[in-house]
């Protein structure tokens, strides 16, 4: 009889203080005044005296061993009888160790505590304790086996090997095995791509989620690949692993939040989609910030639109993806980690390279953790590192003279400079901004008078919503940064202030006559990305790009 | 042909003297007031203001052409000073047409796509002939 058959137990039971229990499988309990005796056959399996055997709680009397090990086994004997004692007691025979189920059900309590009069149960469940034993021993090496293949398939250590770029990678799964998935790859010549995702929810059912989001990743890219023979953009990409996955997301009614960059090499650009996920983190000298799209997680919404955004890479450069087990790992006193000590520890380690900044992360996110990573832990750290790079010209106020020699677009160089702008004055900024960018916009070669009116008018209308929305700092100022790789026209304009809503692009036309809202519109039109960062001390830089025609995605 | 020329010294107090001598023009051609700002750039500082001589023709059902040759950069403001002016005179029964556009100016209109609510002629003559309807 197994011990959870509740219909025929009580036919197996006796009345303790008549002498003899019978047991199944010839295992049986005799208890007296004297004590309690566990027998098989002739054979004494366990004694237990005492006085007052009868004021004692089961486990006392039967010394169990493992009591708590092995209690989670009988868990569903007899659901809801608490007035059941039941334990798992060892007994040794002559050749080994034998597992006895003794269920106690107290029939006479002379008070709350002491009982007069039991029923015993006492079963032989050696063979089915063996057989449940042998069943997880095989689920742990299975178990095991998955998450080494779990490990491999989700987790790929980066293999690519680069003199222009430092790469490095941890993961830490807050069980044996979870849904974090990672990964670098290279599809074609110069460019790198980068992964980092996280499927909802914990374990081998997240861990399975993520490797067909995984899989379905590289047969979607694959596709691309195949029907077209551009390189396809990031939000090409994770637009069609979307399609690929959404019905099985809705069926587990999970998300998955993946942030997908690329580095170009020779427009020296990082490209990247973010998917609801955390933000990416990049480093440049002493500043820091971070680069957060607008899309929501994979399976949040139907057929939804991915927006790349664009950010201008220079040597030294680092940018960091990770989940958010570690910036939502949690202290003693239930402080977050945050995003912002994550800026700071990268911004103080990304001079030492990928490795170091990624284990200084893993080791201060877990000393900080009241008890360790409670969610999985995945960091994937991107170093652009310094190389022979030609600055066909470095113009700073005052602007150094053209070099005639430079030609965007067939060499390797860049063209770059900056200018502070005291925004007391707009109109004078804006005026100045005007007459230096007309200048180096001159010098793109690949595009006519007409779209560098265009570029120009973007640009001013970019310093002007700063100047309208966001600065706020007491000496109102702004940096502006150009940079002329091959391929890309980027310019950075770096204040202190406030966010506003960089985002929306109105569907602004004349139809609606209105007099303002015109400004944003024309800078998504005429710019291929627009993202306004955030870095430490509320500084914010908007980033645009503009690919040129000699761009080769 | 009559022609009323306006001298509007006070518009902008920065011109250089050469601009100054270009100033902006209200001619009335065929029925139809043509008006030829001199702002090269139109952007927040003047968007108020480079149209203001066109501030009496709103009220009536005016026929107006903007000749826009001389405005080499136009910003989101000088953009809402023109479609504001447009709602305002069509409003009162008249209407509004742009002409010589530089190209950059053009691709701007363009991108807001201000031919849904009036017409841009590549010169002035074709502008004023298509509204004073002898083309």
């Amino acid at each position: 009889m197994m011990p959870d058959d509740t219909a025929n137990w009580m036919e197996h039971l006796a009345v303790v203080n008549s002498a003899s229990a019978f047991a199944g499988n010839g295992v049986y309990a005799i208890c007296d005044k004297q004590g309690l005796w566990i027998l098989h056959g002739a054979e004494t399996l366990a004694v237990y005296m005492g006085s007052n055997q009868a004021g004692r709680t089961l486990p006392e009397w039967l010394g169990i061993d493992d009591l708590d090990a092995y209690k989670h086994l009988f868990e569903r004997a007899l659901p809801g009888a608490d007035c059941i004692e039941e334990a798992l007691a060892t007994g040794r025979s002559k050749t080994r160790f034998r597992w006895l189920s003794v269920r106690v059900l107290p029939l006479d309590r002379l008070n709350d505590s002491v009982c007069s009069c039991c029923l015993i149960y006492i079963a032989d469940v050696t063979s089915r304790v063996d057989a449940i034993e042998q069943v997880a021993r095989s689920q742990a090496r299975e178990i095991d086996a998955s998450a080494r293949l779990q490990a491999a398939v989700l987790l790929s250590d980066p293999e690519i090997k680069s003199g222009s770029f430092d790469l490095a990678s941890a993961t830490m799964p807050s069980r044996f095995v979870d849904g974090d998935f990672l990964d670098v790859f290279q599809l074609t010549e110069g460019k790198i791509d980068l992964i980092l995702g996280d499927v909802m929810g914990k374990g081998m059912e997240a861990a399975t989620l993520g490797t067909l989001i995984k899989f379905k990743l590289f047969r979607s890219l694959a596709g691309l690949l195949h029907n077209s023979s551009a390189l396809p953009s990031v939000a090409q990409i994770c637009a069609l692993l979307e399609q690929a996955v959404s019905s099985h997301l809705a069926t587990q009614r999970n998300i998955v939040t993946m942030a997908y960059g690329r580095m170009h090499e020779r427009a020296q650009a990082f490209e990247f989609t973010d998917c609801g996920h955390t933000p990416i983190i990049h480093v440049r000298g002493t500043a820091c910030r971070m680069l957060k799209g607008s899309d929501m997680p994979l399976g949040f919404a139907d057929k939804q639109e991915f927006r790349s955004f664009l950010v201008p890479v220079r040597p030294g450069d680092v940018f960091l993806l990770y989940s958010d087990g570690l910036s939502e790992c949690v202290s003693a006193s239930g402080e977050f980690f945050g995003e912002e000590k994550i800026m700071y520890i990268s911004k103080g380690a990304a001079t030492e390279g990928a490795r170091v900044l990624v284990n200084q992360l893993v080791r201060l996110g877990f000393e900080f953790s009241a008890s360790g990573f409670s969610d999985d832990v995945s960091l994937l750290c991107l170093k652009s590192l310094p190389r022979e790079l030609v600055v066909l010209e470095r113009a700073t106020p005052p602007m150094a003279k053209t070099c005639r020699h430079c030609s965007v677009g067939q060499g390797t160089g860049a063209i770059e400079g900056s200018l502070r702008l005291a925004m007391v004055d707009v109109s004078r900024a804006l005026a100045s901004l005007r007459k230096r960018l007309a200048v180096v916009f001159r010098k793109i070669r690949c595009i006519d008078e007409t779209e560098r009116g265009l570029l120009l008018i973007a640009c001013h209308e970019a310093l002007s919503n700063i100047a309208d929305h966001g600065i706020t700092a007491a000496n109102k100022s702004c940096l502006a940064e150009w940079r002329i790789t091959e391929g890309l026209l980027s310019l950075e304009f770096t204040y202190q202030g406030r966010d506003y809503d960089w985002l929306e692009r109105p569907d602004t036309t004349a139809l609606q006559y209105g007099e303002r809202g015109y400004g944003l519109s024309i800078i998504h039109s005429v710019m291929d990305s627009v993202l306004l960062c955030n870095g430490l001390h509320d500084e914010k830089t908007l980033v645009l790009c503009r690919r040129l025609t000699c761009w080769k995605p | 042909v009559t022609s009323l020329f306006i001298p509007l010294l006070t518009c902008d107090r920065r011109r250089t003297e050469k601009e100054i001598l270009v100033q902006s023009i209200i001619e009335e051609v065929q029925g139809v007031i043509v008006f030829r700002p001199v702002e090269r750039t139109v952007d927040q500082s003047n968007a108020s203001t480079f149209l203001a001589p066109l501030a009496g023709y709103t009220s009536e059902n005016h026929k107006i052409v903007i000749d826009l040759s001389e405005t080499s950069f136009l910003s989101s403001a000088g953009l809402g000073a023109i479609v504001m002016l447009i709602r305002d005179v069509r409003s009162a029964g008249g209407q509004v047409y742009l002409c010589a556009p530089t190209p950059t100016v053009k691709a701007l209109f363009k991108l807001v796509r201000i031919d849904n609510i009036t017409r841009i002629f590549e010169t002035r003559t074709a502008a004023v002939n298509d509204m004073s309807g002898t083309s």
